[in-house]
């Protein structure tokens, strides 16, 4: 009888704590995108559960690149993603270099900031369409005190759009809020004191020492920014729910609308797929800039 | 030396200005909305839609909470307990299956680098747009006449959890010293024991870390839950988009909904802010 | 001028005491070392001068201004950490320009200030590198650089060579010294390596525990200590300590430890150890005051050589009396084994004698040969 070897079966009992995991991950993940797929290359229909269905190539794809609506969607998304990570990481660090500190007054301060990104995002929304409603809206009351006009919030197209920001720059600079102050605390201390005691001022220690170091942790918050707010739905869902017309219809909520409403599986998969492709794009070409930035901003 | 001094005192005095400036407004730009949503919750219904809106109620009614549950048409009760189960089952099952596999790849010796490109593989599965599983996995759900239960959603939100998971636990694990291991392993210990008793006991401020942030995202998850259920497995999120669209201008109990999501979300930060802040920037900064 | 005088500085973190009470002046032009243990309070002192803390109590003043308010940007002084603390994003070149353009220099004396810096200290040919690219010599002179680039009143160096190895350790001792001899500044310089201390300091300060226990030149230090700790402090092997009490006999004086007695001849110093006879003191020994040259006569102690290490230049032997173990450093190869008897001859001119519980120095050598050293 041979000798069972050791690590034969170490790696067999390791192998099993796999298991679990595999057997979730494709039931969620692996199954889904595999269907996906198929979908996407298929004309799949929902009424008879694919009985109908055969290989259509890449018409689906073509036909989603033509949907004047889709790349509205996309233009859509994409206005609204830079504006939005644009403000909250401008905002995120102001605010992230104003509370660091380890005294119980800031920590109580940034527990406080971080509350708006674990809220529901439909209960974000809800909570903002009642802010900004034009007519019994807090908002326009505020305004209103100091002089200014009633604005038209979610209910005009030229200011809806920039409304959803609006709400999700409440929502999301937490988040960005949060890592950058990490990215502060981490930073080496003896760089800024040899400054300080060269004679560099708060504003040129800020400029010239902390901000080139803090420059690929601010890539990392911008990369998660600008992927999370294409993919954004929940908040979209409650204040505008795509409008007014399709103002504020963004890639994610006119996909959900296409899926679940219209049953329009196809459609949607093939979009998705393009939706993933874009996101690889932008996830290499930021970690590229990323790693770009670590290695001038290496401790020497 | 001196006029310069003064001057950097003055732009040290407006700094502090500035800085006091930024907090204030920053702490009020998130509380005045969250206040305001509880002013809501406890208005008389005339109060309202009030043109121009009333700041201070003349009258407080916490009638809209009660109107949550005990209207018959309402499953908020439905809601708020499905909340709960999902929220406990899959988290628990996330973290301990998570736990489980983070062990195993930090630990497994595979030839060709299976093991890392597995794990990376299991990572990425973390960043794509749910949008694209949404859809098939409803197909899929439909089909295995699991549609509507909370089981197909704790699969789901499981599903949606385990690769952050597993990528925390990892990076805890990697903080743990070797030596700790190695002794157990000449003491006879083999991989089940050293993690359950070991590894396990020691990763445990990481687990919690992971725990909060996954109970964080079954809690207020809205899309994968909106496409599962219908009647029965609703979950809190659901209903107050539900709400929304039946009596969007009852905004009595609809803030009393709000406030309902939002207040254990308050607690739970002032409880866990530390392990909230290590997890969240762990990854991030660990790059 | 630049003189710093620090009156009564203390610092405490919490509870803890980090400084306490220092009163002390850096003299214009010259190189103070503030020398002890880790945790003394030397580098907290540093960073007071500097301004990156702030005192609990005291005052500082350079050239007589207090500058205890005044932020560390304005105080003219330019400190080198001792991790060297450089701009790793930036260039060799932008590091020593760095105070300069802060201070809107204009570009043609920042040229000229960073070339001459650099060929100075010979960094000439890295101006283009970045700190990730030098080797820890080359960034040590950078961080030297770009603390003299910027020609300020004070010099403060936290530990500047312990993360050198030890061959290059000493070659920058020798050129640090040469260098702030030339520039005619003032230096204030942190350590714990006596070593350092005493070969490059006008005055070597030592601490303890954040108190002050002696300030003087090197030699004063060495051979007039005010107690126990600054005489085992500084020196290396470190001092002999043997537990010991006086006796007198008729005219003569015998000092007694558990495994010998010395005669101490008639000294000016004897009458003043009246006062201790029958207490609990120290004799102190250093170990190149033992010698293997023994002659009968009664300063001499017995033991076996329980350890011999050949240095080559010097012979390193522990002397294991009986009770306990004592250190001594003879010239040369010293033809001696292991497990050899030996009979050991005590220089009597040369011993110190401390108090027990307070340590305090009784007795240093009264060294004519010194002459007008000290």
């Amino acid at each position: 009888m041979a000798k069972r070897n050791p690590f034969l079966s170490e790696t067999i009992l390791l192998l099993l704590f796999l298991v679990p995991l595999l057997l979730v991950l494709a039931t969620t993940d692996l199954y889904p995108l595999a269907f996906s797929t198929y979908l996407s290359t298929t004309s799949w229909s929902l009424i008879d559960r694919g009985a109908s269905a055969h290989w259509v190539g890449l018409s689906n794809f073509q036909n989603v690149l033509r949907d004047t609506i889709f790349l509205d969607s996309f233009r859509t998304s994409l206005k609204f993603s830079l504006g939005a990570t644009a403000a909250e990481l401008i905002l995120g660090l102001i605010i992230a270099y104003m509370v660091v500190g380890e005294s119980k007054t800031m920590r109580v301060v940034r527990t406080i900031l971080l509350i708006p990104m674990f809220i529901p995002g439909v209960v974000v929304g809800t909570m903002w369409r009642m802010m900004l409603n034009v007519n019994a809206g807090i908002a326009n009351y505020l305004l209103s005190k100091v002089g200014i006009p009633p604005l038209s919030w979610f209910s005009a197209p030229g200011t809806a759009l920039p409304s959803t920001i609006l709400v999700d720059i409440w929502y999301s600079t937490p988040f960005v809020m949060i890592i950058l102050v990490a990215g502060i605390t981490t930073l080496p201390a003896n760089p800024v004191r040899a400054a300080m005691v060269d004679g560099a001022s708060r504003w040129q220690i800020f400029r010239y020492i902390m901000l080139p170091l803090l420059a690929p942790i601010i890539t990392v918050a911008a990369l998660f920014r600008f992927i999370g707010s294409f993919f954004v739905l929940d908040h979209i869902y409650t204040t505008t729910y795509g409008g007014p017309g399709f103002m504020t219809n963004v890639m994610s909520f006119h996909l959900y609308r296409q899926g679940l409403s219209h049953f329009k599986l196809s459609y949607v998969a093939a979009a998705s797929w393009l939706m993933i492709g874009f996101s690889l794009i932008v996830i290499v070409v930021l970690t590229a800039i990323r790693r770009l930035l670590e290695r001038s901003a290496a401790t020497g | 030396m001196q006029r310069a001094y003064i001057r950097a005192q003055m732009g040290e005095g407006l700094f502090t200005f500035f800085r006091a400036v930024v907090i204030i407004l920053s702490l009020l730009f998130v509380i005045v909305p969250l206040v305001w949503l509880f002013i809501n919750s406890i208005k008389m219904p005339l109060e309202w839609l009030s043109i121009p809106p009333v700041i201070i109620p003349s009258k407080i009614t916490f009638e809209n909470y009660i109107q949550l549950f005990t209207n018959p048409y309402s499953d908020v009760l439905l809601c708020l307990k499905n909340s709960i189960i999902i929220t406990l089952a899959a988290t628990t099952l996330s973290v301990l299956i998570g736990s489980l596999a983070a062990y195993s790849l930090t630990h497994l010796q595979l030839p060709f680098k299976i093991v890392p490109v597995l794990a990376g593989m299991v990572l990425l599965l973390g960043f794509y747009p749910k949008i694209t599983a949404v859809i098939p996995y409803f197909v899929i759900m439909r089909n295995l006449g699991l549609m509507d239960t909370q089981i197909a959603i704790i699969i789901a939100f499981v599903g949606l959890n385990l690769p952050r998971t597993v990528w925390l636990m990892m990076t805890f694990y990697e903080e743990l010293p070797k030596e700790i291991e190695q002794s157990a392993m000449l003491d006879g210990c083999g991989p089940w024991g050293r993690f359950y008793k070991i590894v396990l006991p020691l990763a445990a401020p990481g687990m919690a870390v992971a725990a909060i942030l996954s109970a964080l995202l079954c809690w207020i998850e809205f899309m994968i839950a909106s496409s599962l259920a219908i009647v029965n497995a609703k979950t809190l999120p659901i209903a107050v988009s539900a709400y929304l669209q039946d009596k969007g201008m009852h905004w009595g109990p609809m803030s009393a909904l709000g406030t309902l999501t939002v207040v254990p979300v308050i607690f739970f930060c002032i409880f866990v802010q530390k392990y909230l802040v290590r997890g969240l920037t762990f990854g991030a900064i660990k790059e | 001028m630049a003189t710093v005088r620090m009156v009564n500085l203390t610092k405490y973190f919490g509870k803890v005491g980090a400084v306490k009470g220092l009163n002390l002046v850096a003299e214009d032009k010259r190189f103070l070392t503030l020398l002890g243990p880790s945790g003394c309070g030397k580098s907290t002192t540093l960073n007071i001068i500097a301004g990156l803390e702030t005192p609990t109590d005291g005052e500082i003043y350079l050239d007589e201004i207090s500058i205890n308010k005044v932020p560390p940007a304005y105080r003219n002084v330019a400190m080198v950490f001792q991790t060297y603390a450089l701009y790793p994003h930036m260039s060799v070149w932008d590091n020593l320009a760095f105070a300069l353009k802060i201070h809107k220099e204009p570009k043609g004396v920042i040229e000229k200030k960073v070339e001459e810096t650099a060929t100075m200290l010979g960094i000439a040919d890295l101006l283009d590198r970045r700190p990730r690219e030098l080797s820890g010599g080359q960034r040590q002179r950078v961080a030297l650089g770009r603390a003299i680039v910027r020609e300020p009143k004070v010099f403060l160096l936290d530990e500047p060579l312990s993360n050198l190895d030890a061959a290059l350790r000493l070659q920058m001792r020798a050129e640090l010294k040469l260098l702030f001899d030339r520039l005619q500044a003032t230096v204030i310089y942190v350590t714990h390596d006596q070593a350092e201390a005493m070969t490059m300091s006008d005055k070597v300060a030592i601490l303890k525990d954040g108190v002050l226990q002696q300030v003087g030149s090197p030699l004063e230090i060495y051979y007039k200590p005010v107690n126990k700790f600054v005489a085992g402090f500084v020196g290396s092997p470190s001092m002999n300590f043997i537990d010991c009490t006086l006796r007198a006999e008729g005219e003569a004086i015998f000092i007694r430890t558990a495994d010998f007695e010395l005669s101490l001849h008639e000294l000016t110093s004897g009458s003043r150890l009246e006062s201790h006879f029958g207490k609990d003191l120290v004799l102190g020994i250093r170990p190149e005051d033992l010698h293997l040259d023994a002659k009968e006569d009664s300063s001499m102690i017995r033991g076996k050589a329980a350890v011999v290490e050949h240095l080559g230049s010097d012979t390193i032997i522990l002397l294991d009396t009986g009770s306990q173990m004592l250190t001594l450093v003879a010239q040369g190869s010293a033809t001696v084994r292991s497990g050899e008897n030996l009979s050991v001859r005590v220089d009597m001119d040369t011993i110190y004698l401390f108090e027990k519980d307070s340590e305090k120095s009784l007795l240093t050598p009264e060294l004519a040969i010194l002459g007008g050293v000290l």
